[in-house]
């Protein structure tokens, strides 16, 4: 059974006096312990899906179409109802300096949510420091009578990966959870997060910029632009049998160990948004493949047990992943 | 299609109508002082009728049409609407004095301990820390106490106790501006310090500058308004809205508050748009800054 | 650093008699001629044919044991004038504080957690209300609530604790008025942009309830600039407190220091100047240590400009 299913979800924000949209029909869906990753540049709107998820949309957003956290209807469902999905998923951010409360000691911003459920204090302080070492924590009893300013961005982020664990959800929600870390404690954070989710069989929808690294951690992974998912794919088979050209970009654009003699081969022009998308395929003017047919309006087409939302796809196929020399 | 109330109601209401209230308290604070500089200038002249003729026969009489006496009389049976015209000046002048001499010397000790920094900044610093253990209407009290009562020695109270205050302020952004890098390329060609922070920092700095004092304005009116009223400032019979509401303390015990209302009100509405314009112009500089 | 102000300040107050036009002499007397005896006596216990500095380390031993000197107008050795009105004076300020303190923040809570009607009506009036003088303040207060509908009497400060409450009530909303405002907009002002942050976000989504969000995450933070600010408005109150006492006719040290000022009872200005500044200097050293206590990231001392 599907954990987590969003159907055709549109988000418009208010901007001004008038809305904008940011979510152009995203579908997705997550089962029980499975890996999902959710890969896209800046602005194509995958943060505002998780905030969707979430039910954390800013105030005066409009949406149609669902979101189904375990059967129930997060979007439409009753107040007390979203805090219980709520408190079953997991959720770790971008900037764990901004998204932890800085006047409050570790210990409290670990066990706050379990001891908000009824928890014993002590209870809860064990399962803490548990945690706090299975995320290599060295010092967990220290680490918990600190304040967030004495402790790294790295360190930081293992303890918000630990509050995430507490109350054993069956979803964690990762925006971008290692983005904000230097490059070698992201691969540590990265191995902990992957590994203790995976021992757990707790569910994981994965935001990122980063093809590659999601990739290295998710079993399927859908491909954001413009507010509308353009491929959904297992993971193993995207990087070397893309279907959709922009996924190919993505995939070129960052240097892999074994194509480093390559050339990088970066898109042409920036990234649109949502607002500025055209009836067709948003991509095409990026695209070296453009032809006539994609400024008709483009759906998402099932191919090889994945989908693309490109014409060309079925004619593409192939042509795509060789490009990198 | 449903409308996402989700996070906690906590935020703003909608910008738009946000906006479109601060317009409108945007000019009504231009034409409140619009009107009171008028009045700073012309409000003597404009006095229906002499402000200091006292007419015991019409003590305490409300409004009279006759003869045009809107606002009527006060205890001594001198027309309200002229003393409160004819308070204008003085009311305001003062405080304007104050300002600007705060002002003028509050940028030049920010500027001056920005540029120096190390040994003044740190003098500066000391020396407006004990200036700020006293607050400006004690230094004023204090002063009189020495000076005799009068308005020049309460406004230079003023004065030494507002240039803290503005010197704290205007030197983060002096600071701000020296380490900008058209600062660093003037030094390097060698242009005097003194051409730099007079021609480049301080003109920058200017917004911010028109901010401070337009809200240290409204503190000046209130502290020399409250000097005036404690019989330290103003002297009467002299219309000035401090005194008047001084004066018609003992009409409000019988019943007849209309003279220190009037003043009053006249205080407030001034400071209200001093206030608010300040905040506005703060807001907008903190804003350009960016 | 506090003990170094206070030196200053009080360098400054002694100093304030040398500034004066004339003879400090003249100064102290005010003027009033007296008799030859009573000057070198004077000169004696002034220590005005000493160097300045002697004479100031005599008047501030003597200020650290109660002995502010004597009065030349009542004849009474200063303490004994100010010791009675500095009571009446506390109380009334203490009064004012707590009125600040709880109306300020109610209304400012009440303005961010209710959108709206009653957020704008908060934000009109409090503009209204920051930027009248107590005077005014009192003016009106008088003319409703003692004249019109005569709960309140009008003038002085009553005896006993009940009569005292009831005399003190008008006087300490006058005092409070424009800083209880004040604190009621930095109040709501603290509180939306501490709503905003993104670890309130993160509260929300670990489904935490409301009110738990509000009190842990939204109000505890914010706690730490309205502490600032209310601490720092608190303190001006010492400096009101003259003006508010006029109005109302109460006999404590604000009203008593303008009349000795008018008066030019210099001994008895001194006395009161330095009690006004120890007090406001003492009060702004309290907020620095409840705001080092309130926030881990500050350790006291470290943040001073």
């Amino acid at each position: 059974m599907n954990l987590l299913e969003v159907d055709d979800l549109h988000v418009d924000l208010r901007t001004g006096d008038t809305m904008a949209p940011v979510l152009r029909g995203v579908s997705l869906r997550v089962s029980a312990g499975e890996a999902v990753g959710l890969v896209g540049e800046s602005g194509c709107g995958k943060s505002m899906t998780t905030r969707a998820v979430m039910n954390l949309l800013p105030r005066g957003a409009t949406t149609t179409g669902r979101v189904r956290f375990e059967g129930s209807d997060i979007l439409a469902a009753e107040r007390a109802v979203v805090r219980a999905s709520r408190q079953r998923i997991g959720i770790v951010f971008q900037d764990p300096r901004a998204h932890i409360n800085p006047v409050r000691r570790i210990e409290d911003f670990i066990t706050e949510q379990a001891r908000s459920q009824g928890h014993v204090r002590r209870m809860a302080d064990r399962r803490a420091l548990e945690l706090l070492e299975d995320v290599g924590i060295e010092d967990p009893r220290r680490c918990m009578t600190r304040y967030p300013h004495q402790l790294s961005g790295g360190m930081l982020q293992r303890v918000m990966i630990a509050a995430a664990l507490m109350v054993e959800p069956v979803l964690i929600l990762a925006d971008e959870p290692t983005t904000a870390l230097d490059v070698t404690t992201q691969s540590e954070v990265m191995a902990i997060l992957d590994e203790l989710r995976r021992e757990r069989g707790v569910a994981l929808l994965f935001i990122s910029h980063d093809l590659d690294l999601a990739m290295a951690v998710c079993d399927r992974i859908s491909v954001m632009y413009a507010g509308q998912i353009v491929e959904t794919r297992a993971a193993a088979l995207l990087h070397d049998d893309p279907l959709h050209p922009y996924t190919a970009g993505l995939a070129s654009a960052r240097p892999s160990v074994a194509h480093t003699a390559g050339r990088l081969a970066a898109i042409p022009g920036r990234p649109l948004s949502a607002l500025e998308a055209p009836e067709g395929c948003a991509f095409a003017p990026r695209c070296a493949h453009e032809k006539p047919a994609c400024s008709e309006p483009q759906l998402l087409v099932a191919l090889d047990e994945g989908e693309a939302r490109c014409v060309r796809a079925t004619e593409l196929r192939g042509l795509l992943g060789s490009k990198r020399g | 299609m449903t409308v996402s109330s989700a996070s906690v109601s906590l935020k703003e209401t909608p910008r738009r109508r946000v906006k479109r209230r601060l317009t409108i308290s945007e000019v009504l604070c231009a034409i409140v002082i619009g009107i009171a500089a008028i009045l700073a200038i012309a409000g003597p002249a404009l006095a229906p009728h002499d402000p200091d003729a006292v007419d015991l026969a019409n003590a305490n009489v409300g409004t009279t049409l006759a003869g045009f006496h809107p606002l009527g009389f006060d205890a001594e049976g001198r027309d309200l609407l002229s003393r409160v015209l004819a308070g204008a000046r003085t009311s305001m002048v003062g405080p304007l004095i104050v300002v600007l001499i705060a002002v003028s010397l509050g940028s030049l000790v920010a500027v001056a301990a920005a540029w120096v920094g190390g040994w003044l900044d740190m003098t500066a610093g000391a020396v407006l820390d004990v200036i700020f253990a006293f607050p400006g209407l004690l230094l004023a009290v204090l002063a009189t106490a020495v000076f005799g009562p009068g308005l020049t020695a309460a406004a230079m109270a003023l004065v030494i106790a507002y240039v803290p205050y503005v010197a704290r302020v205007l030197r983060a952004s002096a600071l701000r501006e020296r380490s900008r890098d058209y600062v660093a390329a003037l030094e390097v060609q060698g242009q005097p310090a003194l051409a730099i922070c007079l021609r480049h920092i301080l003109p920058n700095m200017f917004r911010v500058i028109v901010a401070e004092a337009t809200i240290l304005f409204g503190w000046a009116m209130l502290d020399l308004a409250a000097i005036s009223f404690l019989g330290l400032g103003v002297q009467p019979p002299a219309a000035d809205w401090g005194v008047m509401v001084s004066e018609g303390e003992v009409g409000v015990l019988q019943g007849y508050p209309g003279e220190s209302l009037a003043a009053g009100i006249a205080i407030v509405l001034v400071v209200v748009a001093f206030n608010v314009a300040g905040e506005r112009l703060a807001t907008r500089a903190s804003e350009g800054n960016r | 650093m506090l003990v170094l102000t206070l030196l200053a300040s009080s360098i400054v107050i002694y100093a304030a008699l040398y500034l004066a036009p004339g003879t400090p002499l003249s100064a102290l007397t005010g003027g009033r001629p007296l008799p030859e005896e009573t000057i070198r006596v004077l000169e004696q216990k002034y220590h005005l044919d000493d160097p300045v500095l002697v004479g100031y380390w005599h008047w501030l031993n003597g200020a650290m044991h109660g002995d502010f000197g004597t009065s030349f107008v009542q004849r009474v050795p200063v303490t004994d004038l100010i010791a009675p009105r500095a009571l009446t004076t506390a109380e009334l300020v203490f009064y004012a504080a707590v009125l600040v303190v709880v109306f300020g923040v109610a209304i400012g809570l009440l303005g961010a957690l209710r959108p709206g009607i009653v957020d704008s009506g908060m934000l009109i009036s409090t503009t209204v209300l920051a930027a009248t003088p107590s005077f005014v303040a009192a003016t009106v207060l008088i003319s409703v609530f003692s004249v019109r509908l005569g709960w309140f009497p009008t003038l002085g400060a009553g005896d006993g604790l009940l009569d005292q409450i009831r005399h003190l009530t008008l006087p300490a909303i006058a005092l409070a008025t424009s800083s209880l405002a004040l604190v009621a907009r930095v109040t709501r002002a603290s509180v939306l942009e501490e709503a905003d942050r993104e670890h309130v976000q993160t509260a929300q989504a670990r489904g935490l309830p409301r009110r738990l969000i509000v009190r842990r995450h939204v109000l505890r933070n914010a706690a730490i600039p309205i502490t600032t600010v209310t601490g720092v408005t608190i303190a001006s109150l010492v400096a009101a407190v003259a003006v508010v006492e006029q109005a109302f006719n109460i006999d404590g040290l604000g009203a008593y220091l303008v009349e000795a000022a008018s008066s030019k009872d210099f001994a008895v200005v001194q006395a009161i100047s330095l009690l006004l500044v120890v007090a406001f200097v003492l009060t702004s050293t309290v907020v620095d240590i409840l705001y080092a206590a309130l926030d881990p990231r500050v350790k006291l001392g470290s943040h001073t400009s």
